[in-house]
């Protein structure tokens, strides 16, 4: 099966002023296969927005490769890389990252419009997704006028709506109590089972990372340890996970 | 603990507390500049001839104070909005109400006290380079200019103290009125675009009769000097109002227009207009003032300029030759012969009897002397062109018809320089009187350029002018005549008003600038984010870059457009004070758009830089 993602050796530095550089990723290999839901968890300060940062191309590695879609990304120019991101990737993160000057209609509609879509297409590809996460509700309003758990979902939305090839999430739950969670989580699979969009999902929580095919765990900027879901359900699944993570954290 | 967490704010937001402080500082400086002049009653009578010029300046001063003080509010909500995020913080742990408020109060206070500090010396700086500069350029020197004046400053910092422990007192009931949950979440919340109803049409309508109203006292009323005091003053009102409600009413509409329609669907289209929505009504009352400041260094601009432009072209109106020297010495001769751009130079005898000059007719035939033909309408001197030269020979200087008669003033004008009691005396033209006369000799030289106020001309012709004083006492009080003595003597009377245009315009775009800048760059921090989401979302730089350079463009046009509007239907106000008003229009535009094309672009290149810093 083909990889959507496939990263070699990556290494990320930080060169702090004065003091000695932190390794923040040390020789990270892994890759996701197309359709896959892959989780990454770890520890707080293990590098895991780190290492989203890079794959999802808004940070610099210092050495490495990633490959995305077949594409290393880090050949691309300024323009290029652009157009790259607006075409293939979607982004949740965990402070929603919804601008507060445009409707949610007008924030969910934003790659599209970036793609320069017809208005026509673009009005009923925000209505499909607003349908599929139960925003109809919502979609004239501003952001400041939405609870945390619409919000992450206005998010989910735009990151869905131009039907990317893999969507980024970095604490996609990190914000929400546990009913508005599993219902993030309920929607991420959904959108992962029926568009066939891969995900890479960043998180600390066990019960989110649950709902992957794959968990690879990060400690101190390496993979140390990967679970396959393989044939288990989710509940097993998230026994197994908790069962690692009691091991791990010794 | 409260005074380190200032101290970290400061070192935190150090930029955003910069452009604070530099657009109070601005501020501070333009007032002072303003009030230094309007308090010089001196000068103000000294360098006009008009009399309600002290009211005009007080009213200016007032008007200028009202600018200010939006400004200084507008100002003033910037620095609650960088410190109330950390001020919620500080209550939600369990900090006094009270003493925060307090807090912001002293902040305020000092802030603005720093800044007035700073502005005055600003002021007089300015005041000394722009007022020096000025004369220097237009070549005058007026009676009783000061760079300081003890009335001006004293306004000047009590204006600033009571705004400012205003302003104080304006945040401390903001924060003990605002929940800690609404602090907390500064500029996160929306405004909505209000609608297009039948309610914003009829504002808009309101505003235009407004603005109209407000061009029709300025032409019947203020023009004509009727009740000119509570004419300006209503003009005024009428104008800012009538500007408020339509920038409001027509932002609203095009707003809604345009995102109404299919166009905006692409690219980054809407998030600008996202942009404006959202700010709309902070935009508003900014709008105005930045409106009118634009108006008013145009108009100033205007001014200034028609004076400058005007008065060469009422010299050349009131004399066929630019100058005469009396009894030209050969270094006179000299400088004459540098000049550039002659049109002739003739030389004339004559004798000087007790009750006549007589002329030798026959140098009237071989070199005619210059003059205008009398106009046939009353009117014809308001006409902003230079009438064409006539030459007479001997016969038409004695004998001349009704409409070439100024040929005789010509020939009483040539040699007053020689004669104290000229007016009373007679000018004969006569080849045998002259004969037998035994009067010594005397020579005239004319001379006629085509440009009298460009260099080398204007020198030349001042050494000209100074030496014929000198060496003619007469002239001290009568001035040389000719064109060149025209304008000099018109220096007088209108160089003060070209000065104090130039001077105005100067500060009014100065302060528009600032308060432009302000407005634009105090979105800087929460745009930032935006721009960011927009990267990772997949706009291309070149994309934003343009959305951003196009949200600017907007707000800069909307003062542009009725800022010009403003001036061209409100010129006809100084019909009383100059022959053409808008004579000057053209050249003030080209100078004063081409600088504000270069400030938005100066604009959206900070603006650029400032998203990039915060990035790091
Ligand atoms: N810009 C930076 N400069 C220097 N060090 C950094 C920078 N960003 C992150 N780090 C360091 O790199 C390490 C990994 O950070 P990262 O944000 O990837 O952690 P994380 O796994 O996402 O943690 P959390 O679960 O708390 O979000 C941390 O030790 C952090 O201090
Ligand atoms: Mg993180």
């Amino acid at each position: 099966m083909k990889n959507v993602i496939d990263v070699k050796n990556l290494n990320l530095t930080y060169n702090t002023n004065g003091s000695k550089p932190f390794y923040a990723l040390k020789d990270v290999n892994l890759t996701v296969s197309e359709g896959k839901f892959v989780a990454i968890m770890g520890p707080s300060g293990s590098g895991k927005s780190s290492l989203l940062n890079v794959l999802a191309s808004l940070q610099a590695p210092t050495s490495g490769e990633v490959l995305i879609d077949d594409q290393n990304i880090w050949q691309l120019n300024a323009n290029q890389l652009a157009k790259f991101r607006g075409q293939k990737l979607g982004f949740i993160f965990q402070e929603y990252n919804l601008i507060e000057s445009l409707s949610v209609f007008d924030n969910i509609a934003l790659p599209l419009s970036l793609a320069k879509a017809k208005a026509a297409n673009i009005k009923e590809a925000v209505n499909h997704v607003a349908t599929l996460l139960h925003l109809t509700e919502q979609l004239t309003k501003f952001p400041s006028e939405l609870s945390g758990g619409q919000k992450q979902r206005v998010a989910a939305a735009r990151a869905l709506v131009h039907q990317p090839k893999l969507i980024f999430g970095d604490e996609p739950t990190g914000a929400l109590d546990s009913a508005n969670a599993r219902e993030m989580m309920n929607y991420l699979n959904k959108i992962n089972n029926e568009q066939h969009i891969s995900i890479l999902m960043v998180t600390h929580d066990g019960f989110s990372a649950s709902f992957a095919n794959k968990i690879h765990f990060l400690s101190d900027g390496q993979i140390v340890q990967t679970l396959e879901r393989g044939d288990q359900t989710r509940e097993e699944f998230y026994r197994a996970v908790l069962d690692f993570l009691g091991t791990f954290e010794e | 603990m409260l005074t380190k967490i200032a101290v970290q704010t400061i070192k935190t937001k150090w930029k955003n507390l910069l452009i604070l402080f530099a657009g109070l500082v601005i501020s501070t400086a333009i007032f002072y500049m303003f009030s230094t002049v309007a308090n010089n009653k001196a000068f103000l009578t000294a360098n006009t001839s008009i009399k309600s010029i002290i009211v005009v300046f007080v009213i200016g001063e007032i008007l200028l104070g009202l600018i200010t003080f939006i400004y200084l509010n507008f100002a003033n909500r910037f620095l609650v909005q960088l410190r109330q995020r950390e001020y919620g913080l500080l209550m939600m742990f369990g900090a006094n109400k009270l003493s925060i408020s307090r807090l912001l109060f002293m902040e305020t206070f000092f802030l603005g006290l720093i800044s007035l500090v700073m502005g005055s010396f600003l002021g007089a700086g300015l005041t000394i380079v722009a007022g020096n500069v000025l004369q220097k350029q237009l070549d005058l020197t007026l009676p009783h200019w000061q760079i300081f004046n003890s009335t001006g400053f004293i306004i000047t910092i009590c204006y600033f103290i009571i705004v400012f422990s205003l302003n104080g007192f304006l945040n401390q009931l903001y924060i003990n009125r605002t929940d800690i949950n609404k602090l907390l979440q500064a500029n996160q919340s929306a405004e909505k675009t209000p609608k297009t109803g039948v309610a914003n049409f009829i504002t808009g309508i309101i505003g235009i009769v407004l603005l109209i109203l407000s061009f029709v006292v300025m032409a019947q009323l203020v023009a004509k000097g009727i009740f000119i005091l509570i004419a300006l003053v209503l003009a005024i009102v009428l104008n800012i109002s009538g500007t408020y409600l339509f920038i409001r009413s027509s932002l609203t509409l095009v707003l809604n227009v345009l995102k109404g329609s299919s166009l905006s669907a692409t690219g980054l289209r809407r998030f600008t207009l996202g942009q404006l929505s959202f700010r709309l009504r902070a935009f508003e009352r900014i709008l105005t003032i930045v409106t009118l400041l634009f108006a008013l260094a145009l108009g100033a601009l205007t001014v200034g300029r028609g004076y400058e432009l005007s008065t060469p072209t009422l010299a050349e109106q009131s004399s066929p030759f630019t100058i005469n020297i009396n009894q030209p010495s050969k270094q006179d001769d000299q400088l004459i012969s540098q000049l550039q751009g002659v049109t002739y130079t003739k030389t004339y005898q004559y004798k000087q009897l007790t009750n006549e000059i007589v002329w030798d007719a026959a140098q009237f035939d071989r070199e005619p002397l210059p003059y205008y033909k009398s106009s046939t309408s009353d009117n014809s001197s308001f006409t902003a062109s230079v009438p064409k030269i006539q030459f007479g020979n001997a016969n038409q200087i004695s004998k001349p018809n009704p409409s070439d008669f100024l040929i005789r003033k010509t020939l009483t004008d040539l040699a007053t320089a020689t004669n104290p009691n000229h007016i009373s005396i007679g000018n004969t033209v006569d080849t045998h009187k002259f004969a037998i006369s035994k009067a010594p000799v005397k020579r005239v030289t004319i001379v006629h350029v085509k440009n009298m106020t460009s260099q080398p001309n204007a020198q030349i012709l001042k050494k000209l002018a100074a030496t014929q004083t000198k060496r003619f006492p007469t002239l001290a009080t009568l001035g040389v005549s000719g064109a060149y003595g025209f304008l000099e003597i018109s220096k007088g009377v209108f160089g003060g008003l070209e000065f104090m245009g130039f001077f105005l315009a100067i500060a009014f775009l100065v302060m528009l600038a600032s308060t432009l800048m302000f407005k634009v760059l105090s979105n800087v921090d929460i745009d930032r984010r935006r721009y960011q989401i927009l990267t990772m979302i997949g706009a291309t730089p070149a994309q934003r870059i343009f959305a951003n350079a196009l949200e600017i463009a907007i707000i800069f046009i909307v003062p542009l457009t009725i800022g010009i509007i403003d001036v061209v239907y409100g010129l006809p106000m100084f019909k009383a004070l100059m022959v053409n008003p808008y004579i000057g229009l053209t050249s003030s535009l080209l100078i004063i758009v081409s600088f504000y094309t270069l400030y938005y672009v100066l604009t959206v290149i900070i603006y650029q830089q400032m998203l990039k810093k915060g990035n790091k």
